[in-house]
């Protein structure tokens, strides 16, 4: 099933933020929204997941949907343990049985099933926002927004973070919206890179991403190539 | 290196020194009570700690000394817990609503300023006299329990809520497992300060209105016949009361903070 942004419009305090966005949703793919800091993307994906109402324009298929979310913090209660989070935001939609084999499942998936019964803050902030992806894919959604997942992490923990990531969504894949400003990010999990303008925020380059995936890693002299082009976009350069 | 070596002294023995602590200054405080006895040497301007300590194993070996106590622990806590009750509902609701906090901010502000004696005074006229200390009590300590609280409902994590919302959680859940933690430090902080003030204005207005096995009443009489070791011995005993209370309000935050949390990572270890 594929999505559709029509005309999405958003003004704030009479400054338009959003000048008019659209863009189709291919189903299990990653989509992702790059754009130069403050130039409107969390209003956007406030927009998407129902928060913020727009001035105009149609986004009512997401509404219907159930949606999972990952944050650019964790965002995981301090007073509950690793698997007590989990079982907070899944246990209305899954039966108790169920719900443990899956947490179980995942949190295997990811090897941090020996720290279910870690608070969070016995974890690095690496391993809370791996935590924060099990939250996401235990959630029985079929779209996924990721807000600046990756902004708070050192690169080394970004990349095995991500990794985290591309190896749940292979296996059980969503369609995901990602909104970044981190073109790494974007070259690196985006299958379809939307370039954003800064304010009024319009839609500059829709680009595919030209490296497959099992090449897409950090060394790769072709993600070095598509970063290279993403940040000509971004820079207005293109 | 000095320093680091104290350091890791002063680490090591924190619990132990600070017990030595207290118990060095309760000392001091008891020499210096011994020693302005002496200079003073009137039994009725301050009487020495040992005759003090003689009535009060004399007034807790008597007959009446449990009803007495417990007639004043039954005002203290009867009061407390309906300023805590209500104060905790009515500052969840004004965190909610916000014009429910302005509805009762003007009384907020009438129970703050009024002096604890008017409300003694007004309540003699028309009040039973045993409950009189119990609704100075409410009085006393709902202000700061219902602050507290909305002071806590506005420091919730705003980030844990959003996420809350988005993933569908229900309300009842929001409130038990976000609100309620984020309210829960300052509920504590408020109960503590709320239970001294309490006890001093229960007993002040035991000592008004006089009412049947109550130390105010117990106080009030003392005074009439210029006993000062029974006042000073009562006096003992209140302090006493409100550490229990004091140290009662402490083993319940540790055992819903810290204690569930150890309890985990001890099951974790074993």
């Amino acid at each position: 099933m594929s999505y559709s942004v029509e005309n999405l419009k958003f003004a704030y305090d009479q400054t338009q933020v959003l000048g008019g966005i659209s863009f189709d949703l291919q189903e299990k793919e990653i989509f992702c929204i790059l754009g130069p800091s403050g130039c409107g993307k969390t209003t956007l994906l406030k927009l998407l997941a129902g928060i913020l109402k727009p001035e105009s324009g149609l986004i009512d298929v997401f509404f219907n949907k159930e949606k999972s979310f990952l944050f650019q913090e964790p965002r995981l209660l301090p007073g509950m343990t690793v698997y007590e989070n989990l079982v907070f935001t899944t246990k209305a939609h899954l039966d108790e049985k169920t719900l443990k084999e899956q947490i179980e499942y995942y949190l295997k998936e990811v090897r941090l099933w020996e720290y279910r019964d870690y608070y969070p803050d016995e974890l690095s902030g690496g391993m809370q926002q791996r935590i924060a992806i099990v939250r996401a894919f235990l959630f029985p959604s079929e779209l996924m927004l990721l807000d600046e997942p990756f902004k708070s992490l050192d690169i080394e923990i970004m990349l095995s973070v991500m990794e985290t990531f591309r190896t749940l969504w292979h296996v059980h894949g969503r369609t995901v919206i990602m909104i970044t400003h981190d073109v790494l990010a974007a070259a690196l999990l985006g299958d379809r890179i939307m370039i954003l303008s800064e304010k009024p925020t319009k839609t500059t380059a829709l680009l595919a991403n030209p490296v497959p995936n099992e090449m897409r890693q950090i060394q790769h002299v072709e993600i070095g190539k598509f970063q290279s082009e993403l940040y000509g976009y971004l820079c207005g350069v293109k | 290196m000095k320093e680091t070596v104290l350091k890791k002294f002063f680490e090591k023995n924190h619990k132990s020194l600070e017990i030595q602590s207290i118990l060095f200054s309760l000392a001091v405080l008891l020499l210096a009570w011994l020693f302005f006895a002496r200079q003073i040497n009137s039994e009725l301007i301050l009487p020495s700690p040992e005759l003090v300590f003689a009535k009060m194993g004399e007034l807790f070996t008597g007959e009446s000394f449990w009803r007495i106590f417990m007639g004043s622990m039954r005002h203290v806590l009867l009061g407390f817990s309906l300023a805590f009750v209500i104060g905790v509902t009515t500052g969840i609701l004004s965190g909610l609503v916000k014009s429910f906090n302005w509805f009762i901010y003007p009384w907020l502000l009438l129970l703050r300023a009024t002096p604890v004696m008017s409300f003694i005074l007004y309540l003699l006229l028309f009040v039973p006299t045993p409950y009189v200390a119990v609704w100075v009590s409410f009085f006393i300590v709902y202000p700061v329990i219902y602050t507290n609280v909305l002071e806590g409902f506005k420091a919730v994590d705003h980030n844990l809520l959003e996420m809350a919302k988005l993933y569908g959680v229900s309300f009842k859940s929001q409130l038990r497992h976000i609100y309620i933690p984020s309210i829960f430090p300052y509920l504590m902080a408020a109960s503590l300060t709320g239970m001294g003030m309490n006890i001093k204005a229960v007993v002040t207005a035991e000592a008004l209105a006089l009412p049947e096995n109550a130390i105010g009443t117990e106080l009030f009489m003392a005074r009439n016949y210029l006993d000062t070791e029974s006042i000073l011995a009562w006096t003992i005993f209140i302090i006493l009361m409100a550490v229990v209370l004091d140290l009662i309000l402490l083993g319940l935050k540790w055992a819903l903070t810290k204690g569930r949390r150890r309890y985990v990572i001890q099951r974790r270890k074993s």
